[in-house]
């Protein structure tokens, strides 16, 4: 049971959150209590790395016996990095928002960062499919009801169910992966599935993460720019990437392996131009999931699940420092380098590990490519973290302290992950592959930035050629990956199948409807008869 | 005191009280509710074949009545059914008044009951194709209340419901034949093709429930689920009875393939059909096909398992499509109930159209709601048997889904900012308590599961 201690004291904060803003409490006094539990939660589970409790198995959850039916949670290696990162993102939420006190204090906003934080809780410890399900389908059920509360127009609130649709695709694919693998008498716990389900895993963690649709970036109504958003945009795929840490060596048939491969680099190269050439990261937000995504979804299927591991965390770790970075000052850019060289993966350092599984002898063009999608996420991060956004010298003096002592016990947990998270996680790793990652990245930071100073005199624009470039290509890819040509594909076999079953249905139902049905009674048992049921 | 006066008996004559105060719809309202609560803990509490301790005195109850040489038996194999059959009346007769049900609802209602509760008991069970037949015709008043058109629907649903009459009667005949000559096996054909036949008639198994979206979309959908459900509910229980008193009938070798069979196609084309749909009452006669499907491929399992996981799909279809039919028609009188009648719903009645949602995703399989724990153990057991055996009740499931996510993207189909809550304070009370039900089975099946396989106790042959 102790294994659940987090997820019980996250529960008793948002019983303690709902109850003083039901009763009208001042604000102040509703943060300090929800930072305080925060903090206790945090150190909990930085603790329970230490002692390693005993797994929570709730056996025969439903009819039958045995461990399909069963629910296991469980603390170690692979599950203790992301329930330590949702635990430090929540603290490093709510610390933050200190710093927007001014604005709104959002106390929905936190009650609903607490909800999708104890369903990714959940997620991340569930051994079992059957847990997964059931922890993925309250996430998503949570999110999609703060989205809807929170958004205003039409267009998304559209959005929102269909991000739901996704999800709930990828749920299903664990569901049918379960009924695969079942029927070939295995599958007892998510480690155990066999290599021919894995494709389906594979496909529902890609789904789930939120990506799809790709134009939903929250980034209109103010309560999802940052805390929130920054909450519900991340447990997604901590709760999904965790999958990948769970499941066997032998994810994906060899067969399909190197179609994955080219798939998830491309995705991360797209996801790295994308997170580079947008705006500001809270646009570019999806496209660091993708391309994080696709390197950690690579490794897994390169059958290196602790790279997966890496990666999935510093989606999480490296990602919500930068999203909640909103108020900016020189001193807390110098925490961000700290997390920047988290992310390069140079030796020792919490990405390093990651190496193993974008990088793989004998070296071929996808390794190249997975090198630049690396390094161009690395460029993005730099020049996120070095535009302007907004002044901290705004705030006041105690807002200060809290809002950068959240963002740097967030990067410092990032660290600790990356010491104290899994064996092996203090390695060089690939050294030769990240520095040919950091270099690239700083010479063509360089580069751009000169070109980008020439094209602005030159021509009189606010927007270098790179960037100009990029948002161009972006655009057509774009056009393909939004899937509005899918939805109006199905949309129009949709209304030719729909066609039909109303003329079946008319002709069943109308006047001579019963003696159809004797017609169909009659060729079911001539079927029954001459061939033989299934 | 016997068990059949208490619980045939007694709802009969609550029944003709009701009919007579049915001018007062309130005071009909609360007897109603009030008398299933109190069968229902009876027959949770009174122990079989041992006296009822009342304090002051020891009271036998015989399980058996006897009238005009037929006996009517509940046992206490009996008892969770009829806990279970008096709970749901309880909460169903307490929704007809947030239904708006006509004044006839809980006294014919009651009535319906009453009579099937009497099918399922009769001995020799000739007779409960007759006493079914008269539940049937009670139930036509309520579908079709006087003074109103009578609508195909209603002519259908009766003309299907009355042919199984004979078909039963002559397949009673058959199977008596059968237990004196074993051997003929021309004899034992006919007696399950027509046994077959009749039990296709009542539960509208495939080709045979065209009546059935008919029925919901042309009458009140709450009352017409109401009597569409129980008649099943019952149905399958006789269909359960009939497998385990007849062992010829266990063992003859198509009757599984063909259950399968046929439970796959009415999960294929009721998820099919469901997800091209405009009108949701027809989606709901739609997924009540759907859910007896499953039924079906349950018992197709022919093992103890299957048969467990058939009776434990009562109580979560019972629930889901309660909800799902109360909020339905809470939804109707604010709107049309369509697709398009509904958009932006969500804003002003945020409780009816969650507990619509929950009904449907809940009869869908959905994660968390009544129906998962018994579905996902169905198909894992299907796909013990073959891989192949899932893939189909899968697109039916899938498509029921679609169908609800559709119906969701309708929901909140608005550019309104602000909430309302336009749901009455006992609309709120009924859907807030369905809601609930269908989290708290689907998220803790163990509390619930135990309890409503007993009613398995009665069938000692089913192994």
């Amino acid at each position: 049971m102790l294994v659940l201690l987090p997820v019980f004291l996250l529960i008793l904060t948002l019983i303690a959150l709902l109850a003083l803003i039901r009763f009208k409490q001042a604000t102040g006094l509703v943060w300090l209590i929800s930072v305080t539990a925060a903090i206790l939660t945090w150190v909990v589970i930085l603790v329970q790395q230490f002692i390693q409790p005993a797994p929570f198995s709730l056996t025969d959850w439903y009819l039958g016996e045995g461990a399909t039916t069963s629910l296991i949670f469980r603390l170690d290696q692979n599950s203790w990095p992301y329930a330590f990162g949702l635990v430090s993102l929540i603290l490093a939420v709510m610390m933050t928002d200190a710093s927007r006190f001014e604005f709104q204090a959002d106390l929905e906003g936190w009650v609903g960062s607490l909800v999708v934080t104890i369903g990714g809780l959940l997620a991340v410890l569930a051994e079992t499919p059957l847990a997964l399900i059931l922890a993925w389908t309250i996430i998503d059920v949570f999110e999609m009801i703060i989205v809807l509360r929170t958004v205003e127009r039409q267009e998304q609130k559209q959005q929102a169910v269909i991000a739901f649709s996704a999800r709930l695709a990828g749920i299903l694919m664990v569901v049918w992966a379960v009924l695969e693998s079942r029927g070939r008498g295995q599958g007892l716990t998510l480690a155990s599935f066999p290599p021919e389900v894995g494709i389906f895993l594979l496909i529902a963690a890609g789904l789930r993460l939120g990506v799809v649709p790709l134009h939903l970036p929250y980034t209109e109504e103010p309560r999802l720019r940052r805390g929130l958003g920054t909450a519900i945009r991340l447990v997604g795929p901590a709760s999904s990437l965790v999958l990948l840490s769970r499941l066997p060596p032998t994810v994906a048939p060899p067969v399909l392996a190197p179609y994955f491969l080219i798939f998830t680099s491309l995705a991360a190269v797209y996801g790295s131009v994308r997170w580079l050439a947008e705006k500001d990261e809270l646009v570019a937000r999806p496209y660091w999931i993708i391309a994080l995504a696709g390197l950690a979804i690579g490794s897994a299927v390169r059958g290196r699940p602790i790279a997966a591991l890496a990666w999935g965390t510093a989606l999480l770790f490296a990602g919500g420092a930068i999203f909640l970075f909103s108020a900016r000052n020189r001193l807390l850019r110098v925490f961000f380098i700290l997390c920047w060289i988290g992310l390069s993966g140079l030796p020792f350092t919490p990405a390093a590990s990651g190496w193993q599984g974008l990088v793989v002898m004998p070296f071929n063009l996808l390794d190249i490519v997975n090198i630049l999608a690396h390094s161009l996420l690395l460029l993005g991060f730099l020049r996120h973290v070095l535009s302007p956004g907004s002044a901290s010298g705004e705030m006041e003096g105690w807002a200060k302290v809290v809002y950068g002592l959240g963002l740097g016990v967030f990067i410092v947990s990032y660290w600790l992950v990356g010491v104290f998270g899994w064996q092996g996680s203090v390695t060089p790793g690939n050294w030769w592959a990240s520095t040919i990652s950091v270099v690239l990245c700083l010479v063509g930071g360089i580069g751009v930035w000169l070109l980008n100073q020439r094209s602005r005199r030159t021509m009189e624009t606010d927007e270098g050629w790179f960037a100009m470039f990029v948002r161009k290509v972006s655009a057509i890819i774009g056009q393909v990956l939004n899937l509005n040509w899918l939805y109006l594909l199905a949309v129009f076999f949709f209304r030719i199948l729909q066609r039909l079953v109303n003329f079946v249905t008319l002709i069943l139902e109308g006047e001579g409807g019963i003696l159809w049905a004797l017609v169909l009674l009659v060729l079911i048992i001539s079927f029954l008869l001459s061939e033989g049921a299934p | 005191m016997n068990a059949p006066l208490i619980w045939i008996g007694l709802p009969l004559l609550i029944a003709a009280i009701l009919f007579f105060l049915r001018g007062r719809p309130n005071l009909v309202w609360i007897i109603a509710v009030l008398s299933n609560a109190f069968l229902a803990l009876l027959a949770f509490s009174i122990p079989s074949g041992r006296p009822v301790n009342l304090g002051f005195m020891l009271l036998p109850v015989d399980d058996s009545f006897v009238i005009l040489g037929r006996r009517f038996i509940l046992g206490g194999g009996d008892r969770p059914f009829l806990g279970l059959i008096f709970a749901f009346g309880a909460f169903w007769f307490g929704g007809g008044k947030v239904a708006r049900a006509n004044r006839y609802f809980a006294p014919l209602g009651m009535a319906v009951m009453a009579l099937l509760v009497a099918a399922l008991a009769v001995e020799p069970f000739l007779y409960a194709a007759l006493l079914v037949e008269m539940a049937v015709l009670v139930s036509i008043p309520l579908l079709s209340p006087p003074g109103q058109p009578v609508r195909p629907g209603v002519l259908r649903f009766l003309i299907f419901q009355t042919l199984a009459m004979p078909f039963i009667l002559i397949a009673g005949w058959a199977a008596g034949a059968v237990e004196t000559n074993p051997a003929d096996e021309r004899l034992l054909q006919q007696a399950v093709v027509l046994l077959a036949l009749g039990f296709a008639f009542w539960l509208a198994v495939f080709p045979f429930y065209n009546w059935m979206p008919l029925l919901v979309s042309q009458t009140n959908p709450f009352v017409a689920s109401f009597i569409v459900l129980v008649l099943n509910t019952l149905v399958f229980l006789l269909a359960l009875d009939f497998l385990n008193a007849f062992a010829w009938l266990r063992e003859f070798e198509l009757l599984y393939p063909a259950l399968r069979l046929v439970g796959t196609i009415m999960v294929v084309t009721g998820g099919v059909w469901a997800v091209f749909q405009q009108d949701l009452a027809r989606v709901l006669a739609y997924s009540i096909i759907v859910e007896n499907g499953f039924s079906l491929l349950a018992l197709s399992l022919d093992s103890r398992t299957g048969f467990e996981i058939f009776v434990s799909l009562f109580l979560a279809r019972l629930i889901s499509v309660a909800l799902f039919s109360l909020s339905l028609t809470v939804l109707s009188e604010k709107a049309t109930p369509d697709l398009r009648g509904l958009q932006g719903i969500m804003q002003r009645m945020p409780l009816a159209s969650v507990a619509l949602l929950m009904g449907l995703f809940g009869i869908a399989g959905l994660p968390l709601f009544a129906v998962f724990p018994m579905r996902l153990f169905l198909l894992e057991n299907l796909a013990q048997i073959s891989i192949a055996y899932v893939v189909w009740p899968s697109i039916g499931m899938v498509c029921l889904i679609a169908f609800g996510l559709r119906l969701l993207a309708s929901f909140v189909r608005s550019d309104e900012k602000l909430w309302k809550f336009e749901e009455s304070w006992i609309q709120s009370f009924f859907l807030t308590g369905g809601i609930l039900l269908v989290l708290v089975i689907g998220t803790f099946p163990r509390w619930f599961l135990p309890g409503i396989q007993k009613l398995l106790e009665g069938f000692s042959q089913l192994k």
